[in-house]
């Protein structure tokens, strides 16, 4: 008699785990392609609402980060580009024979030093903005290939105690 | 409500890609020039003008002399003239460390600037004179 109940029970767990192996890859290759899209998309598909948060909000500000820092650094290098072809000129000017004055050679090369340093930091941002959305994008991708759906179940916990009149027993719940 | 799949791939792909050009498209600041290597050579010193008073012909005659650290750097110097507000002109070059000029009026207050040209074509800076009042004579 608990044979047969057992046996049917493991057909119904059998046929159960079949069919959510029939539909679980589909919804999880959703999940990170969602993911992959933005951080934070998949997590909210799978119900897990405050990771999503976490992963969605680090992700697009490391985007607006990495864009604002790119602006910026484009604009220094632009900035540097500019004067470092005016530096070069006075070398080729005195190559062609005209006279140029020292001032206007210590003028640029001090102001090219210093778009060339300005240039240096707006790439610390933009690279720490990069790294920064690198980490969130693989933390994200890890954390959606782990993780399962949140079904909305309550699970019991595995091991718990019950009060009786003349003492307590501890139970152990196991799941098939 | 799914996004049809190639959208997905297609945005997917979009991101990966902006990616890799933020990362490896961009231009970069690299090769600092190397600095200019050239022979400067120093600004004058003592550059004095002296008024020598109205001559024969009813001009007025000046005198400027100089001097400078390390001539064996100077291939010339150049004389400008300047003032207030006013870009400095290239009056004359010479090779010599003074200079006679004469002018058709008095230029008692006019500024003069003196500057040297190094072998290597590299102008100093300017020292700045100022034409005295012409000595009376008693």
């Amino acid at each position: 008699m608990i044979r047969g109940k057992t046996l049917r029970l493991s057909a119904a767990a059998a046929s159960a785990a079949v069919l959510l192996t029939a539909s679980s890859p589909a919804r999880a290759a959703n999940s990170i392609l969602l993911s992959a899209l933005l951080p934070g998309l998949g997590q909210a598909q799978q119900g897990h609402y405050t990771k999503a948060t976490i992963f969605g909000t680090a992700a697009i500000a490391s985007w607006i980060g990495v864009f604002a820092s790119q602006i910026n650094y484009s604009r220094s290098v632009d900035s540097y580009e500019n004067e470092k072809r005016q530096y070069l000129a006075y070398q080729d000017q005195l190559d062609n024979g005209t006279v140029v004055k020292q001032s206007d050679i210590d003028a640029t090369y001090k102001s090219m030093s210093e778009s060339f340093n300005h240039a240096d930091d707006q790439q610390k941002w933009r690279n720490a903005f990069v790294g920064a959305l690198v980490v969130t994008y693989g933390l994200n991708l890890v954390d959606i290939i782990l993780s399962r759906p949140d079904t909305g179940e309550v699970k019991e916990p595995a091991t718990s105690m019950e009060i009786q009149k003349d003492g307590f027993r501890v139970v152990r719940t196991f799941s098939f | 409500m799914r996004a049809p799949r190639i959208i997905q791939k297609s945005i997917v792909l979009a991101t990966a890609v902006s990616m890799l050009f933020i990362l490896g498209g961009c231009p970069k600041h690299e090769n600092f020039p190397t600095q200019i290597q050239a022979i400067e050579a120093p600004a004058p010193t003592n550059f004095v003008i002296t008024s020598l008073g109205i001559n024969s012909s009813g001009t007025y005659d000046y005198d400027l002399n100089w001097t400078v650290s390390d001539p064996s750097k100077v291939d010339r110097y150049r004389l400008y003239l300047v003032g207030n507000g006013i870009v400095p002109e290239l009056v004359q070059e010479t090779t010599a460390n003074s200079l006679p000029i004469t002018l058709p009026f008095n230029a008692e207050g006019l500024q003069f600037g003196l500057s040297t040209v190094s072998t290597d074509l590299i102008e100093s800076s300017m020292t700045i004179a100022i034409i005295p009042s012409i000595p009376t004579t008693n």
